[in-house]
């Protein structure tokens, strides 16, 4: 007990520079490392994506069929794995955790500094591949070998390799940051914070690294065996004359991993539409119990979906039965989170800000996103929908909104913690009615393009006389991409100016109840500056009835004495 | 925008386009009824403090139950067109002993269908290969037996309501009756390097007659009947 108390926080504001911003084991600094990293990512996919969505329009204007599909390839699973698991799993995760639990920092500070540095080094790799001859992989970021795992068929041998190792790197990292964040939700928790008051994002962040946990370490063997089938020659998933290994193997244990990856990236989306929904409707969270428990559901279930991309690879047709009744079933627990936060509107007292905007248009984009699975889970109805443009948007429905327009959400909503100073907040208007309008336009059409049965990443669909007339299809959908890309320029400069000339934010700009608007903003080193937090409500006290302020703190700071003073049985967590 | 249907089985996956799209439509405007709503009465000037209490509207949520019994009518429609759809094919080749198989190998970039010839016999003298042209006669059970030559190909044929993958190293099967005659679109829908979106095929649905004079003299039919469009890559190797 002792020793918890007595640990100086004084001592790190003598660290110099690179040891206070560069390497730092400080969970703020490393999270606004992993945002700004993975933004850079972000904007390098979408530069990725204007070109070959220019190309769509005016096919043969600047990509050859081998760029393009090397592009559609680094634009998947950059966003994928090195801009939504940093967002969300690295940037949200690693604000939020320590500062809504209570704690000083994560479990493993120094595990979390290396977690960080692998991501970095996993870039670098991924990055280097664009310059090497063959160009980066481009066999579709769902890998299917033979196609990935034999350089002659597409002649990027170097380029395919770098991404597999990069990919590696990227799972370890963020293997990292999730035994972080399991620890620390469940041993770092402040006084009187039982599992029950977690805030929901604290809860959808634990739910997401523990499905990771469980779902990555096969495909990272996977991913062993595709290196040695490239590099080796091997026959793990070839198919040679002397030889005759499994392409579908690859597939059962890609889907095994993705489907709760899509989780992955999904849940921690929807913790931030709770956490700006409770204080900009001042209600407590509709149904927080349901929401915890459905999500919980919703991830036990996502182990057992992964059927559902195989309905037409070969795989046995007889299996289609339990996926299809899995994948339908898993739609029960999300509506009822969906109806949950649908319903914290109703009565509440709606701020429209920019953070707001950004989580209700998540919100209302992954309704259509979450209606149009079902379309695809239906399996016989997959049979036609199976990889043609509808797979495209239904995806984009359900990723865009939960990692791009929720980390917006969260991005306006903690910038004020992560650096004491407020985004504009009619530029960020702006920035949202420009990306929601511009992803609508960019992704609505493409429903249509797949309804006509136009194949998904198909280079040129005007030599092809059943898809000839949906060009415009295509052309619109680009205009939209344009609008959603050209509107991240105000973001852009609205973050960095902000960082520096914003106005300066006091502790709790919001008037929230977690124990994050405890902190100064931003928070020193240690998050409490010698003070501790300790929980006395439920997350989301908001208006309530009996009183005149219209929120309650979860929590109150007192002196490390008063601690003592109270008694010392209950531990304020091991720092 | 829904390409016309040929299939004996395609209404199964048109009905349950229909039943999804009228339930999902409902849905997602009943949801944003909802939420619009919401928006505009309880935004801050006019509802200036929140109250908790949500009253009759707290029953939405056995939205979800009636949600379930959706879902369940949803996923035994599918399943059940599924069973005819794709699992149908075993009994099918049984009840209809008449059926005519084709065999389809994809390559990069191209499709090559083997033709077992008059004798309806794989690997005898009068095979032949025709590619990227799928000649199948109209009103009779057609066997596709799927497999690659290099990666992973998929034939999709959109107005039979066909898709099934060609797999390297094993072999697929696929089947449908096509009920009109006349040229439709084949084409590849998995991705399988640079010149995937190249890889079109033509299939033709002749009248019964038509095919026998087909698979007897298909040199001489083709000359009559669709000169430009085809390209012979000769006997299949089978490797």
């Amino acid at each position: 007990m002792e020793s918890i108390i007595t640990i100086e926080d004084a001592h790190t504001e003598h660290q110099g520079f690179i040891r206070r911003y560069i390497f730092s084991t400080d969970h703020k600094v490393i999270a606004i490392q992993y945002l700004i990293t993975a933004l850079i990512w972000a904007l390098t996919a979408a530069l990725l994506a204007l070109f070959f969505r220019t190309e769509l329009a005016s096919p043969g204007a600047i990509l050859t069929p081998e760029s393009y599909n090397a592009s559609v390839t680094m634009h998947g699973a950059i966003m994928i794995f090195w801009v939504a698991m940093p967002l969300l799993i690295g940037a949200f995760a690693n604000l939020c955790i320590p500062l809504m639990v209570g704690a000083k920092d994560m479990a493993f500070p120094g595990l979390n500094m290396l977690s960080y540095w692998v991501f970095f080094i996993s870039s670098i790799v991924l990055f280097s591949s664009f310059f090497v001859p063959g160009g980066p992989a481009p066999f579709g970021w769902t890998i299917y070998p033979p196609l990935s795992a034999d350089p002659r068929f597409t002649g990027a041998k170097m380029g395919g390799i770098l991404f597999l190792f990069a990919l590696i790197l990227e799972f370890a990292s963020m293997l990292m940051g999730g035994i972080n964040y399991i620890t620390t939700t469940i041993n770092l928790r402040t006084r009187g914070l039982s599992m029950m008051r977690l805030p929901i994002i604290v809860w959808m962040q634990f739910i997401a690294a523990l499905i990771f946990l469980l779902s990555v370490t096969p495909l990272v063997a996977g991913v062993g065996f595709l290196l040695l089938d490239v590099i080796v020659g091997t026959s793990f998933f070839r198919v040679t004359a002397q030889s005759q290994g499994d392409p579908l193997l690859w597939q059962h244990i890609f889907w095994f991993f993705g489907h709760p990856e899509v989780y992955v990236v999904l849940i921690p989306g929807l913790g931030i539409i709770a956490e700006v929904f409770a204080s900009h409707t001042r209600k407590p969270i509709f149904g927080y119990k349901s929401i915890v428990y459905a999500t919980i559901a919703s991830a036990i279930l996502s182990f057992v979906v992964w059927g559902h991309h195989m309905f037409v690879s070969g795989m046995n047709p007889s299996l289609s039965y339990p996926f299809a009744v899995t994948t339908i079933a898993i739609s029960v627990p999300f509506s009822v989170i969906l109806v949950c936060l649908a319903l914290t509107l109703w009565n509440g007292s709606i701020r429209f800000t920019s953070s707001f905007l950004f989580a209700l248009g998540s919100f209302v984009a992954f309704i259509i996103g979450g209606l149009t699975g079902l379309f695809l889970g239906a399996q016989v109805l997959d049979v036609y929908l199976h990889d043609t443009y509808f797979v495209i948007a239904h995806f984009h429905y359900t990723i865009f909104p939960s990692v791009i327009l929720a980390s917006f959400a969260g991005i306006y909503y903690w910038f004020p913690k992560m650096f004491g100073r407020k985004m504009s907040e009619s530029w960020g208007k702006v920035h949202f009615w420009g990306t929601f309008i511009g992803f609508n336009i960019f992704a609505f059409p493409l429903f249509f393009l797949g309804i006509a049965g136009g194949p998904r990443r198909y280079y040129d669909i005007t030599h092809i006389d059943y898809l000839r007339h949906f060009q415009w299809i295509h052309v619109l959908s680009t205009v939209g991409a344009i609008l959603l890309i050209a509107s991240q320029a105000p973001f852009i400069i609205n973050f960095f100016v902000s960082i520096f000339k914003g106005k300066q934010a006091e502790r709790n700009p919001w008037k929230a109840t977690t124990l994050e608007w405890l902190a100064e903003s931003p928070p020193p080193h240690h998050n409490w500056n010698g003070m501790v937090p300790i929980v006395v409500n439920d997350p989301y006290e908001y208006s309530p009835e009996e009183e005149r302020e219209d929120f309650k703190p979860q929590g109150i700071l007192i002196s490390r004495e008063e601690v003592f003073r109270e008694g010392t049985d209950a531990p304020i967590g091991k720092h | 925008m829904w390409p016309k249907d040929i299939s004996a089985y395609g209404y199964w996956i048109d009905n349950t386009m229909i039943l999804v799209s009228v339930i999902t439509v409902a849905v997602a405007i009943l949801s944003f009824v909802i939420i619009g709503y919401s928006l505009i009465a309880f935004r801050k000037s006019k509802n200036p403090r929140a109250t908790r209490k949500l009253g009759l509207i707290s029953k939405l949520v056995y939205l979800d139950v009636v949600l379930l019994i959706l879902d369940i009518v949803m996923v035994s429609f599918s399943s059940v067109g599924w069973s005819h759809v794709i699992q149908g094919r075993k009994e099918l080749i049984e009840e209809h002993k008449n059926y005519v198989e084709t065999r389809v190998i994809g390559r990069q970039f191209f499709w090559s269908f083997v033709y077992p010839g008059l004798d309806r016999k794989f690997g005898t003298n009068d095979d032949f290969t025709l590619g990227n042209y799928l000649v199948v006669p109209v009103d009779t059970t057609v066997i596709l037996t799927l497999t690659s030559g290099d990666v992973i190909h998929s034939l999709f044929i959109p107005n039979l309501r066909v898709k099934y993958d060609a797999v390297p190293g094993r072999e697929t099967t696929e089947w449908f009756i096509s009920k009109k005659v006349g040229d439709y679109p084949i084409t590849c829908t998995q991705l399988c390097g640079p010149g995937h979106f190249m890889m079109q095929a033509k299939l033709k649905v002749v009248s019964k007659d038509e095919y026998e004079r087909f698979l007897k003299n298909y040199r001489a039919w083709l000359e009559e009947n669709d000169k430009s469009e085809y390209t012979a890559y000769g006997e299949y190797n089978h490797n």
